[in-house]
């Protein structure tokens, strides 16, 4: 599996300038070989893994986990909230997120988000705003953009776009967060949900980041 | 070309030609049964007070009318066409068409409401006639339609009159509420026959020709229809409520209709489908009978190399028996594809071809073919010096017009399989080394004979890098080739086998003076080399994950 | 014969009405779908250990030609999951008003499927007597020489999945020879997700 461990990734930079010119087998797209970009000050470079042979065996290639509580659910969280996938989401990585328009949000639990997950992503579990309140809300928006004006209300014309993902099609917790970020007002088209999540992200032997080994 | 093949084809499997869905007149005379007790009941409910009844009978007396006249002279909005290919239908639709317009002024009576005792006696009396005459249409015309005599054919045709059943059983109640006196033989006739079929259709009936459905989604509406049907058959046993009846009954009519749909769409879509797999399987067939061609034209390009080897090999006196027959064999091969190319060869599964470029090609080939065959005839029966010569002189020539035969036959297919290409290039080089082994094996012999000697040499040398870097880009990959890895275990398994063989026979190739075991190996290592590769190039084209 | 007693017992539970540990949603245990006369159950393998073991655990298909498609690759077109699809089924699909069509080549086909679709490989609406052919089944018309879609079925194209460009092929030539964008669904997940979710699939 194509894991950068964290502790290593800082060589992994230096790297960068000698495969410019690398052929690349298993591309993204057609025009995107691989992308860049940076895991809690670390650069990142996201790519396939480009052994033609390699197979996917770990957890992710789980076909029947017990629903409930693992249910499949719907191509849409809400009408409004745009469904992508991972051209969309490498697009999303390499536009928003390294321009500091965009955050990549992990909405699983940390025990999931240390073990694995996608780079820049950062971890706001989902229960965070089904346990809190207003005030939770308010904390977190603000760390997204959002300003609270002088007469009280809620400004989010700076806030950022969110891609919100979780394990994949059979995992509710990123609907979850994304019904709580709509409950307390974060405007539906700054969130997009990325429905495969890290089942998709793995299937297609995408780079990932590991924090804590199993 | 492509289209000479095309109509072949078609004209093998025509089935695919065949009406997909259930024929629209059947349906629409069964409805008619349906309307006669409709419109019979109806009356009935405006003789009992029911005034509101009118609306419904003017609509349904204006469709019977309309699906009538539809039947007999066509209606393109409803889908009928004419009922011509049968005498007897139309004569039996002109038969009701009769029967109607009498019908029809005592209805048209009730609904301009001047009508008298004998006007309800005429509608009482000469319905169910109606309805036998519209029975016997639909019969004829079940007869007509080749349709599938399966047990889902038989149950849309119960379905359907259960329809006609609950118009009917209303009617009875209404006249019998009208005409107390009246016997109760026909209720009670609808009620059993209700019962059976609802019975035949919830559990199979062998006798009616119709099996429990197997569909849940079926068998859950036949409960409703069960259920509605049980209320309706309370109601009718103390019949104190005319319009809950009436309105029971109309439910039952929504239900059944749901019913026949559900038992329609089924048969309607096996027939589809069986329709579009027959079209595929065409699509198929074309494409299949294409590579086959293709393969065919390539495999020309070897057979030059081939019996230019075996000539030679005969030259030096190595087993000429067995190489004077081999010559002849892939002689008669080589003209009798290429004649099969032009005029067709059911043996060889070719269509004679149609294509002006590619006639133009073969042409070509002819044009080269002729005289070498004859020397190769000539070399057969007298081994003449002179025919080798020429034979050595020429091949070249037959290979260059062999190949551009194929590249024409290749234009003449268009592919948009977009998979197949981006295997085409595999394949192509897989193909061509088939061609080398015996290219390598000609000009090793060449060298041998002395025939220009050093020309000869260089081009052995060539032939064998070009063939090793081939193989070796087929089992590894080339990224700047665009050379994918194979990772089909089948396909790595006989890459492998062609490589080892090519490592055992290679140190002979490069050797300059051959012992009699060596040159024995050489003979018999080339053809099996070059079955090998055969082998590898069909499984490069078969595999679907490459 | 104490393991054959134990492989009774585990049929018995699976083969009954028993409750599906692994169902589809908390409401869809199954649906089932019906196929030449017959009805093929479509579940999800109750094995909660069970792992996917063939080629569509392959993470690096060479792109090209196998590049990864976008959520909605044709403007117009919907893009459709597995809750949609078993939706389909049960009210087009099963009542003939819509056909589920496997785009891949036929060797793929043969492989394995999704219950009850049909296969009509990409690269044949290429061609033109074979897509009036085709259109015809699908319920397109010919009205004064132009193809009327008035009465064209709903479809569900699908393919291996994401990283497969063959659904995507045959929805834009659909759309080319004027089949409305409205009637044609896409299921992005294909083979890949439909398997890596344990659900049926059938062997045609």
């Amino acid at each position: 599996m194509k894991k950068v461990a964290l502790f290593i990734a800082l060589s992994l930079g230096l790297l960068g300038a000698s495969e410019e010119e690398e052929i690349v087998l298993v591309k993204i797209t057609k025009d995107i070989p691989y992308i860049y970009t940076t895991h809690k000050g670390h650069k990142i470079k996201i790519m396939r893994i480009q052994d033609p042979d390699h197979l996917l065996l770990d957890d992710y290639s789980k076909t029947s986990r017990p629903c409930p509580p693992f249910c499949l659910h719907p191509v849409k969280v809400d009408k409004d909230i745009q469904t992508i996938q991972t051209v969309e989401m490498i697009k999303f990585i390499r536009d928003k997120v390294n321009s500091g328009e965009g955050v990549v949000i992990d909405a699983r639990l940390k025990d999931w988000y240390v073990l694995e997950t996608i780079p820049s992503a950062i971890n706001v579990p989902f229960t965070l705003l089904q346990k809190g309140d207003k005030e939770v809300a308010r904390q977190l928006f603000e760390i997204l953009g959002m300003k609270v004006k002088e007469n009280g209300e809620w400004d989010f014309s700076n806030a950022k776009e969110l891609a919100v993902f979780c394990n994949g099609v059979w995992c509710d917790q990123s609907p979850r967060l994304i019904k709580g970020l709509i409950k307390y007002g974060y405007p539906k088209e700054k969130i997009r949900y990325y429905r495969g999540g890290m089942q998709e992200w793995k299937l297609l032997g995408l780079t990932t980041v590991v924090e804590k080994k199993k | 070309m492509k289209k000479i093949i095309l109509s072949l084809l078609f004209a093998v499997l025509g089935f695919a030609l065949t009406p997909q869905e259930l024929a629209v007149d059947v349906n629409y005379a069964g409805k008619e049964r349906m309307l006669t007790q409709k419109i019979t009941k109806d009356v009935f409910l405006i003789a009992l007070g029911e005034e509101k009844a009118k609306e419904d009978l003017q609509k349904s007396r204006n469709e019977f009318e309309r699906i009538l006249y539809g039947l007999i002279e066509g209606d393109s909005e409803l889908g009928l066409t004419k009922i011509t290919a049968n005498k007897k239908a139309l004569q039996q639709a002109e038969i009701i068409k009769k029967k109607w317009l009498e019908f029809r002024k005592h209805i048209d009576k009730v609904l301009d409401g001047d009508y008298t005792q004998e006007d309800l006696n005429y509608i009482k009396n000469h319905n169910l006639e109606l309805l036998q005459e519209a029975n016997k249409l639909v019969e004829l015309l079940v007869a007509l339609n080749p349709t599938d005599k399966t047990e889902n054919a038989q149950a849309i045709n119960l379905a359907g009159k259960c329809r006609m059943l609950s118009q009917r059983i209303a009617k009875d109640v209404l006249i019998l509420k009208k005409y107390p006196q009246e016997s109760l033989t026909d209720l009670k006739r609808t009620i059993e026959e209700l019962d059976l079929i609802l019975d035949a259709l919830e559990n199979g009936n062998r006798k009616l020709g119709v099996k429990k459905t197997s569909a849940p989604w079926i068998q859950q509406e036949l409960k409703k229809a069960r259920e509605i049907w049980a209320e309706l058959k309370k109601e009718i046993q103390n019949p104190q409520d005319v319009k809950k009846i009436v309105q029971l009954s109309d439910q039952l009519l929504a239900q059944m209709d749901k019913i026949t749909k559900m038992y329609e769409a089924i048969v309607n879509k096996g027939r589809k489908i069986r329709a579009i797999k027959s079209i595929v399987e065409m699509f198929e067939k074309e494409k299949e009978l294409q590579k086959h061609i293709i393969n065919l034209a390539g495999k020309q390009r070897m057979l030059t190399q081939k019996m230019t080897k075996e000539a030679l090999l005969t030259a030096i006196g190595y087993d000429p028996t067995s190489n004077i027959k081999l010559l002849k064999e892939d002689m008669e091969l080589f003209d009798r594809t290429l004649h099969g190319f032009l005029y067709g060869d059911k043996g060889l599964n070719l269509p004679a071809v149609e294509d002006k470029k590619v006639k133009e090609e073969i042409v070509k080939v002819v044009e080269v073919w002729k005289p070498f065959k004859k020397e190769v005839e000539n070399f057969i029966k007298t081994q003449d010096k002179n025919s080798l010569n020429y034979l050595v002189a020429n091949n070249m020539k037959l290979l260059e017009r062999s190949n551009n035969l194929v590249q024409a036959f290749k234009k003449a297919f268009p592919s948009y399989d977009f998979l197949e290409e981006a295997r085409k290039e595999i394949v192509d080089i897989a193909g061509r080394q088939r061609m080398l082994t015996q290219k390598m094996t000609k000009e090793k012999l060449l060298v041998m004979l002395d025939i220009e000697k050093e020309k000869n040499r260089q081009n052995l040398k060539e032939t064998i890098e070009l063939f090793e870097t081939s193989l070796n880009d087929l089992l590894n990959g080339n990224k700047k080739r665009k050379i994918v890895r194979p990772t089909n275990k089948k396909v790595i398994a006989q890459l492998k086998k062609v490589n080892s063989l090519w490592k055992d026979l290679k140190p002979i190739y490069l050797k300059e003076k051959l012992s009699q075991k060596e040159m024995d190996k050489l003979v018999e290592g080339n053809v099996k080399l070059l079955k090998e590769m055969d082998k590898a190039v069909l499984l490069t084209e078969r595999v679907v994950d490459y | 014969m104490q393991w054959l007693l134990i492989l009774f017992l585990v049929v018995g539970v699976l083969s009954g009405e028993e409750e599906l540990k692994v169902k589809i949603t908390e409401d869809i245990p199954y649906v089932d779908v019906e196929i030449d006369g017959k009805i093929v159950r479509i579940q999800r393998i109750q094995d909660t250990e069970h792992k996917l073991r063939n080629g569509y655990v392959k993470t690096s298909r060479p792109a090209p030609p196998f590049y990864v498609q976008e959520f909605e690759p044709i403007k117009g077109i919907e893009t459709i999951g597995e809750l949609e699809l078993l939706d389909f089924i049960q009210k087009k699909y099963n009542l003939n008003k819509g056909l589920l069509i496997d785009a891949r080549i036929s060797k793929w086909y043969r492989l394995g499927t999704i219950p009850g679709a049909v296969n009509i490989p990409f690269s044949l609406f290429y061609e033109k007597e074979y897509a009036d052919r085709l259109l015809q089944q699908l319920g397109v018309t010919i009205k004064d020489g132009k193809r009327d879609f008035k009465d064209a079925l709903d479809l569900v194209i699908f393919d291996n999945g994401p990283w497969c460009q063959q659904a995507v092929r045959e929805m834009k030539q659909l759309v080319r020879l004027g089949y409305p964008k409205d009637k044609i669904h896409y299921y992005r997940g294909g083979m890949q997700y439909w398997q890596i979710l344990g659900l049926t699939t059938q062997k045609p």
